[in-house]
């Protein structure tokens, strides 16, 4: 196996994982080649940078997605290798061709598994060829009620049934018991038929309490598969994960080594050569089932490098060079306890909504055991162009109460200004008490909101009334001021700052 | 300066604030709540942060009222207190009674427009000209930062006209129809 030295590789991102993986370069001494469009022309990736190139306006298409942009001015700056980041193009396998046939290395996996892991439905098929157990249930509709009982029974109760056109909880039952199970099953038949005009229905098991637990694996060229203790992302809204921690506390020692030896079986079956994930989802009785395998680095990564102390992308960049990783094994020996949170542009209190602006004031957590990711600075804008996610925050601690509490006293450390964030809401997940047990499913978040109650107690209401009312009390007396002072003294129409001399006096 | 009085709204129970300078700009106040006297040294860093002490215990508050219009009556205000944010309506006591007594002429009769939170793209209206809409039900989807964000109608009653097209571009507060 002949290795090549990576000397300068095109970041094709933007954001906090640009910066991320511009910050490995600069560890490792390689030059970093940013890309940009309009609106990230001042962003931090392109400051971080050893050079940047314009791309494109902001429209995706037309710059991050843009493969023959990219390609030309990987060609043109002298990069010798392209590191995709997550999401855009990363796992795009007409990406993956394009870079290696323009005689550069791809920081990822090759287009063949990526392809074989492109779409669910192909995904599946080839885990159930290589015996990597799948989410029971059926590949195509059936129309024979006896045969679906047969197939029901054998699944074990309960199941779902789904219309196959299904969408928004329509045509969708879950049977409970083998008696009930033909009147449903024509209930749900109708149901179809009359929802979306065909009948069609499958069925598939019906997890209890779901849990999201995924396996990170980084495999070289030299046929060496590295396996890290799981993360757990069951902490989602709308299926997007807003709180990851390592390892799970549902998981046990030998859950995780049959989960390991899943992820390699899976790893194997499409002949994985970089970092990937195995997604899992996990039932109230720890049997686990194949979900889709991610063929990049994860937002949620750093969790693993916390408890690791690895960089997963100098891995990478070692795998990609051709070189063998080191004998490690993180399934045995891994530290400690880590827990990330999603910073999002979003007011939880209204619905959580998008609420793209200015950030005017930033202070980002530090202290012991913390990581914050970001690309946003004070100045910079967080635009309506791109995803709301503007920051992760990351804890560790040696056990996994003490990694939740510095997460959550670094998250009571963030504060911006400008725009809203989901900070709080983060914060009301930590200490919710499915979450402090470690009892919780995906469902956590939807019976959060069902609840939702009012996050702070009378004294916070106290101190905030009070700050209230001297904010408007200053802004009475500067309109007073304002009525009663015609002048040319423009100090007078500047708003008064609580306190004129204040800004001066040192803490 | 005279002593002023507030009213501050929070989870919709009212609390009676007096605010006192002692005519002097040293940041030093007096604060009544609901008959509780509180002293306050407070401190504005920049960006309306303002460290406060309240009888020695030390907090970093954080003001926001970016959402405020100009409206004197609007007293719409949200504080950012060790974390927690505790959204109120404060307003001094005149303006207060101007503002119950406006309500209550206007409050059945009400135009409302419906405005765009956030600058985004308008995906689709779901609703026409003349339609009849029930308060909660999604009338606009707005795209930003590739998510679909329904808005729906604050109230009852009848469409009365739409302000822009499905495919335009709208910036924050850009009004996108009319429910009367």
């Amino acid at each position: 196996m002949t290795t090549r030295k990576i000397k300068r590789i095109l970041v094709a991102n933007r954001g906090e994982i640009a910066v991320r993986v511009i910050r490995t370069c600069r560890d490792l001494g390689i030059e970093s080649v940013a890309v940009y469009s309009d609106p990230d022309r001042s962003s931090l990736h392109v400051r971080f940078a050893t050079e940047a190139y314009h791309i494109g306006p902001a429209s995706p298409q037309e710059s991050y997605l843009n493969i023959a942009k990219i390609i030309d001015v990987a060609k043109r700056c002298g990069a010798d290798a392209i590191h995709p980041g997550y999401g855009f193009l990363s796992e795009n396998p007409e990406f993956a061709d394009a870079v290696i046939n323009a005689g550069l290395i791809f920081i990822g996996p090759n287009a063949q598994s990526m392809e074989a892991m492109a779409t669910k439905t192909r995904a599946r098929q080839v885990m159930i060829d290589a015996q990597v157990p799948v989410v029971p249930g059926l590949e195509d509709s059936i129309k024979d009620e006896k045969e679906a009982l047969s197939i029901a029974k054998a699944m074990g109760f309960p199941v779902m049934l789904k219309a196959v056109a299904g969408g928004g909880g329509k045509g969708m039952r879950k049977v409970e018991r083998e008696e009930d199970f033909m009147s449903f099953f024509r209930m749900a038949q109708s149901e179809a038929r009359n929802s979306f005009g065909n009948d069609e229905v499958y069925i598939e098991k019906y997890l209890n309490k779901p849990r999201h637990i995924e396996m990170q694996v980084l495999a070289d060229m030299h046929g060496n598969i590295r396996l890290f203790v799981e993360r757990e992302c069951s902490v989602q809204r709308r299926h997007q994960k807003l709180i990851e921690e390592s390892p799970s506390p549902f998981v046990d020692q030998d859950m995780r080594e049959r989960m390991a030896l899943v992820a390699q079986k899976a790893c194997k079956a499409v002949n994985y050569i970089g970092a990937g994930t195995i997604e899992f989802l996990v039932d109230d009785q720890k049997n686990f089932y194949f979900m889709e395998m991610n063929t990049r680095l994860q937002v949620e990564h750093p969790i693993t490098e916390m408890v690791s102390g690895l960089d997963l992308v100098a891995e990478q960049i070692t795998i990609a060079e051709g070189k063998e990783l080191a004998p490690y094994d993180f399934i045995k020996d891994f530290n400690g306890w880590a827990m990330e949170a999603r910073i999002c542009a979003e007011d939880p209190i209204r619905d959580f909504m998008p609420t793209p602006g200015p950030v005017n004031h930033l202070r980002l957590p530090s202290g012991p055991y913390t990581r914050t990711d970001t690309g946003i600075y004070p100045g910079s804008a967080i635009t309506a162009d791109y995803d709301p996610m503007i920051a992760k925050v990351i804890a560790w601690g040696p056990t996994r109460d003490i990694a939740r509490r510095r997460l959550d006293r670094s998250l009571m450390e963030f504060a911006m200004k400008g725009c809203t964030t989901n900070t709080m809401f983060l914060r009301q997940i930590l200490a919710y008490k499915p979450f402090v047990e470690g009892t919780y499913d995906t469902g956590i978040i939807p019976k959060y909101l069902k609840k939702s109650p009012l996050w702070y107690r009378e004294e916070h209401k106290k101190v905030a009334l009070i700050a209230a009312a001297i904010f408007n009390f200053e802004k009475e007396k500067k309109w007073l001021s304002q009525i009663s002072v015609n002048s040319n003294d423009k100090s007078s129409l500047n708003p008064s700052r609580w306190r004129s001399t204040s800004a001066h006096r040192q803490l | 300066m005279v002593k002023m009085k507030f009213s501050g709204v929070a989870d919709k129970q009212e609390h009676r604030l007096i605010v006192d300078d002692h005519d002097k700009d040293d940041g030093i106040y007096t604060v009544e709540v609901d008959g509780q006297i509180f002293s306050v040294d407070a401190h504005a860093m920049p960006s309306q942060i303002v460290t406060v002490l309240i009888d020695n215990k030390s907090y970093d508050v954080d003001v926001d009222d970016k959402d405020l219009s100009n409206d004197p009556l609007d007293g719409r205000i949200s504080v950012r207190v060790r974390g927690r944010v505790v959204r109120l309506e404060v307003l001094e006591e005149r303006r207060k009674k101007m503002k119950d007594a406006q309500s209550s002429h206007f409050a059945q009769s009400g135009t409302i427009r419906v405005i765009s939170p956030m600058p985004g793209k308008i995906l689709r209206y779901l609703v026409d000209i003349g339609d009849e809409v029930k308060e909660g039900q999604g009338v606009v989807v707005i795209e930003a930062m590739k998510m679909e964000n329904e808005l729906s109608a604050p109230k009852d009653g009848i469409v009365k006209s739409i302000a822009s097209t499905a495919g335009s571009a709208v910036d924050g507060g850009a009004l996108l129809l009319v429910i009367d």
